[in-house]
C-alpha cells in the first residue's frame, strides 16, 4: 500500500525569435523552422576573430578545422541537430577568421587583447586562445578570462581536448552541438541576442544572484577564499541581458551547516546590484515599493547572511524580496517502471510542493516534448539519473512565500543561456549558473567592477 | 504512475504529539552527547536545551545513565514537529532508530548517523568497488549506498523521508606504501590542530612510525596511525582513479550491466528493507513504539 501526491506539470518555455517567431527549441528554431536571432548587432564589416595557440602546439589545423567548419557550416550528419548552417546564414554576419598566432606564456595573451582594447572597433573582435586545461581558480584559465573582461575585450576560450575529440572521435552530433553552442557563445559576444522568453516573467522586477566559490589550495587541499557576485538577467520587461558585479570577499567560516561571509562586501555589493536594478527599471512613475527582487542561492549561508541580504534591500527602498535556495539534486527520484530508462521519468515542468509556500520539488529536466518533425534527433535525457532541483524559500519580505511563479521563473531561466543550443537539458537557472562563474573570476581576481552578463559566456 | 524514494509517517503517528521521555541534564550538552557516544546507546536519543530526549525508557536502567541526570526515573514527555526543537529531536531520534533497522538487515553505515551516512552491505559488489593503486601506493574504495534525508519540520504532524543514493570514497595506505605519498595532503587526527588536520606529507621515518607534516612553514611530527589520505577528487584525479571511482558511484560503470540507474538501484534497496511499500521503525527495544513510514506514489 502506497501513499499517493499529484504532480503538476508546466508548458515548456517559449522562446521567442525574430518578428515574433516562437519556438520551444533553438535548434529546432534555426535549422527547421527558419527563425532568425531577435537581434543582430550593427557590426561594420566582418567580425575579425584572432586564434592564439600555445607555441607547444606544433599543429594549428585541427583548431583552424573547428573555426572554418564555425564559418562555413556543416553538412554531414543526419539531423538538424548534427548539421549546422553557415554563420551567416544563421546569424546575419560574417567572420573573418585570421591567421593562427603562437603564444609562448600569459603575457603574450595580454599583449593581444590589450592591442585590441585600443582598436575603435573592438567589440567586432574576439581572441579565441587555445588552453591546455581548465585550471583551478585563480590559474591561467580565470586569469586570461579576468584580463580580457578588465580590458573589455571578449574572448573564446577552447580547451585543447575539446579541439582533439572534435577531429577524431566526437560523433557527428557531438560535432554539431560543439558547433551550435560555439557559435551561439560567438555570436552573444559579438553583442547578439538570439532570443528571449516569450513570456513576461510575472511578479519579480529583477533577480539578484549570489555566489560563493571556494579556491582549492593544491598542496593543503584547504578552501580559503570566496567570491560573491550579484547578477541581473531577465527582468519583467522581457529584456533578457544583464549586468554582473563581483567582489572578492573573505569566507569567514564553512562548515556543512552554513557558510559565513565578510557581510560588508556582500552589503557593497548588494548595493551596487540594486542601484544598477534601480537604473534599469524603465518606468520612472514605478514606486521601488512595487518592485519585487529576487535572490537566488545555491549555498547554504548562515541566517546572518540572509538577514544582512534583506536589510541592504529594503534599505535600498525596494520592500518586496525573497530569498530562494536551490539545492541542484534534492534527492527525490521518480520513475515509471513500466516505461524505457530514458522515458522513464517525470516530463520536464513537472513540480511538487514537500511544504505549501516553503519547499518544491522542480523537474527542469526530465521527459521532454520533443519537436514534431522527424529530422530533429530529439536530445537524449539521461538514463540513469534524473533529478529535480529542490527550492526551498530561505526568507523574505511580509507575506513572502514560495508560489508556482517562483518555480516558473526558475524553469523559464534555464532557457537565458546564451552560449547553448542545448538549453532542454540546462538544470540550473542562468542566475545560479552565470553567477557562479561570475564568482569564480571574483575569486580570481576580478574585483569591484561591474560588467555586461555577457563577459560570462 | 511513479515510483518514488519518498517516504510518509502514517497517521497513526502524530508529531505534534509525539510521546518519548526527557530528563533534564546535570552535565553539559556536548558532555552529554560525548558520554552517550562512548556508552554505544543504539536506542534513539537527542541531546537540547539541557535536557535528554529519548524513547526507550530502558536506557534510563543503564548505569551510566547517572552520569546525566540526577532524576532517574524516566519523565514523559510529549513534543511537536512544529517547534524547531520539538523537529530536530524527532528527526535526529528517527534517524538512529534507523540504524538498528538497516543493520539488522545487513546493512553497515559509513560516516556519521544523521548525516551523510551511506548504508551499504559489505561485500556485495552492486555496493562496493575497489581499485588497486598503479604505483604500489594502496587502494582505492568507493561505497555507493543510500541514506535517509528526513524532514521533520516540513508538515505540521507529519514527517517525510527520502532515500537518496549516496557514494563515499577512501583511500587505504599499508604501512610500506606511506613513502609514496609524500607530497600529497593527509589529514592526521591528532597534533595539526588547524585546517581541519590537513597538511602536507614531508617525510616517513619507519623505525618509530612518526611522519612529519607540514602546513605552510611549520612543520609537525605524529604518529603514522593518527594520518589518512582523504580521499579529495584531486588526489585522487592525480593518481588516475578518480574517473572509475565516479562512474561507479554515478551508476556510470559500463562494467556493471546489472544496475543500470539510480534507480534501479533503490527498487533493488527496496525489496530488501520494505514490506508492503512500507519501512517500520521501532523506537524501543520492546518494539512497543513504531513508526511506519509508507512509500509515496505520484500521478500527473
Amino acid at each position: 500500500m502506497s501513499y499517493e501526491e499529484v504532480l503538476t506539470v508546466f508548458d515548456p518555455p517559449v522562446l521567442e525569435f525574430k518578428a515574433g517567431k516562437k519556438s520551444i527549441d533553438p535548434v529546432q528554431a534555426f535549422a527547421i523552422q527558419g527563425c532568425e536571432p531577435l537581434k543582430v548587432p550593427s557590426i561594420e564589416g566582418p567580425a575579425e576573430i584572432h586564434v592564439l595557440i600555445p607555441s607547444k602546439l606544433e599543429e594549428s589545423i585541427s583548431v583552424m578545422k573547428i573555426l572554418q567548419d564555425l564559418r562555413a557550416g556543416k553538412t554531414t550528419g543526419k539531423y538538424a541537430r548534427s548539421k549546422y548552417k553557415p554563420f551567416r546564414e544563421l546569424y546575419g554576419l560574417d567572420l573573418e577568421i585570421r591567421a593562427p598566432e603562437k603564444y609562448d606564456d600569459q603575457s603574450d595573451i595580454y599583449k593581444k587583447i590589450t592591442e585590441i582594447s585600443r582598436l575603435k572597433n573592438k567589440p567586432s573582435h574576439i581572441v579565441v586562445i587555445v588552453s591546455s586545461s581548465r585550471s583551478q581558480l585563480g590559474g591561467f584559465y580565470y586569469r586570461t578570462k579576468v584580463a580580457s573582461i578588465q580590458k573589455g575585450v571578449q574572448t573564446q576560450l577552447i580547451l585543447q581536448k575539446t579541439i582533439d575529440s572534435y577531429v577524431r572521435k566526437k560523433t557527428e552530433e557531438e560535432k554539431g552541438d560543439l558547433l551550435w553552442n560555439f557559435s551561439l557563445s560567438i555570436f552573444s559576444k559579438l553583442g547578439g541576442i538570439p532570443w528571449k522568453l516569450q513570456e513576461m516573467l510575472r511578479g519579480v522586477s529583477a533577480f539578484i544572484s549570489l555566489n560563493t566559490v571556494s579556491s582549492y589550495e593544491e598542496e593543503l587541499g584547504i578552501t580559503t577564499r570566496g567570491g560573491v557576485v550579484a547578477l541581473e538577467v531577465a527582468n519583467s520587461w522581457g529584456d533578457p541581458t544583464g549586468r554582473f558585479f563581483a567582489i572578492d570577499v573573505k569566507v569567514e567560516r564553512e562548515d556543512e551547516e552554513a557558510i559565513v561571509v565578510d557581510l560588508a562586501s556582500v552589503n557593497t555589493l548588494l548595493k551596487n546590484a540594486l542601484d544598477m536594478i534601480e537604473q534599469r527599471l524603465i518606468d520612472p512613475e514605478r514606486s521601488k515599493a512595487d518592485d519585487y527582487i529576487i535572490v537566488h542561492v545555491k549555498d547554504r549561508y548562515a541566517e546572518s547572511v540572509y538577514e544582512a541580504i534583506g536589510k541592504v534591500i529594503t534599505s535600498e527602498g525596494f520592500k518586496k524580496y525573497k530569498i530562494i535556495h536551490l539545492q541542484e539534486d534534492g534527492g527525490l527520484r521518480l520513475y515509471d517502471p513500466s516505461q524505457k530508462p530514458t522515458r522513464a521519468w517525470p516530463q520536464e515542468g513537472s513540480y511538487w510542493y514537500l511544504e505549501d509556500g516553503r519547499i518544491a520539488f522542480l523537474f527542469t529536466l526530465g521527459k521532454w516534448q520533443y519537436s514534431v518533425s522527424a529530422a530533429t534527433e530529439p536530445y537524449m535525457i539521461e538514463a540513469k539519473n534524473v533529478s529535480p532541483l529542490q527550492v526551498n524559500f530561505v526568507n523574505g519580505s511580509k507575506r513572502a512565500k514560495l508560489t508556482d511563479d517562483d518555480l516558473i521563473h526558475l524553469y523559464h531561466l534555464t532557457r537565458l543561456h546564451y552560449y547553448s543550443a542545448d538549453v532542454p537539458r540546462i538544470k540550473m537557472p542562468s542566475t545560479v549558473r552565470l553567477g557562479q562563474r561570475a564568482a569564480r573570476l571574483a575569486a580570481s581576481g576580478l574585483n569591484n567592477s561591474d560588467f555586461d552578463v555577457s563577459f560570462l559566456y | 504512475m511513479y515510483i518514488s524514494n519518498l517516504f510518509k509517517s502514517t497517521r497513526e503517528t502524530d508529531f505534534t504529539r509525539f510521546r518519548c521521555y526527557k530528563n533534564k541534564l546535570v552535565v553539559t550538552e556536548p558532555e552529554a552527547w560525548r558520554i552517550l557516544r562512548e556508552n554505544g546507546v543504539d536506542t534513539p536519543y537527542y541531546v537540547a536545551q539541557k535536557s535528554i530526549y529519548y524513547t526507550d525508557k530502558g536506557l534510563a536502567d543503564l548505569q551510566f545513565f547517572r552520569m546525566l541526570t540526577r532524576d532517574l526515573d524516566p519523565r514523559r514527555a510529549t513534543i511537536s514537529n512544529k517547534t524547531v526543537v520539538g523537529a530536530r529531536a524527532v528527526g535526529s531520534m528517527l534517524y538512529r532508530a534507523l540504524v538498528p533497522y538497516l543493520t539488522r538487515l545487513g546493512f553497515k553505515h559509513l560516516g556519521g548517523i544523521t548525516a551523510g551516512s551511506v548504508y551499504f552491505v559489505p561485500d556485495d559488489p552492486m555496493y562496493l568497488k575497489e581499485i588497486q593503486g598503479r604505483q604500489g601506493e594502496g587502494f582505492y574504495q568507493v561505497f555507493r549506498g543510500f541514506g535517509p534525508k528526513v524532514h521533520a519540520k516540513s508538515i505540521v504532524g507529519t514527517v517525510t523521508m527520502i532515500l537518496e543514493t549516496r557514494s563515499k570514497f577512501k583511500v587505504t595506505v599499508p604501512f610500506d606504501a606511506w613513502p609514496r605519498w609524500v607530497g600529497y595532503a593527509v589529514k592526521a587526527t591528532e597534533g595539526v590542530p588547524a585546517m581541519k588536520g590537513l597538511a602536507s606529507l614531508e617525510s616517513i621515518s619507519p623505525t618509530d612510525r612518526k611522519v612529519t607534516l607540514r602546513q605552510r612553514k611549520v612543520k609537525f611530527q605524529v604518529s603514522i596511525d593518527s594520518v589518512s589520505v582523504p580521499a579529495s577528487p584531486a588526489t585522487l584525479g592525480k593518481r588516475g582513479v578518480y574517473e572509475d571511482l565516479l562512474e561507479f558511484a554515478q551508476f556510470r560503470d559500463e562494467a556493471d550491466q546489472t544496475i543500470k540507474s539510480a534507480f534501479e538501484f533503490l527498487a533493488k534497496v527496496y525489496d530488501m528493507i520494505l514490506k508492503d511499500n512500507s519501512i517500520m521503525i521501532s523506537l524501543d527495544s520492546r518494539n512497543e513504539h513504531i513508526v511506519t513510514f509508507r512509500r509515496v506514489d505520484f500521478r500527473v
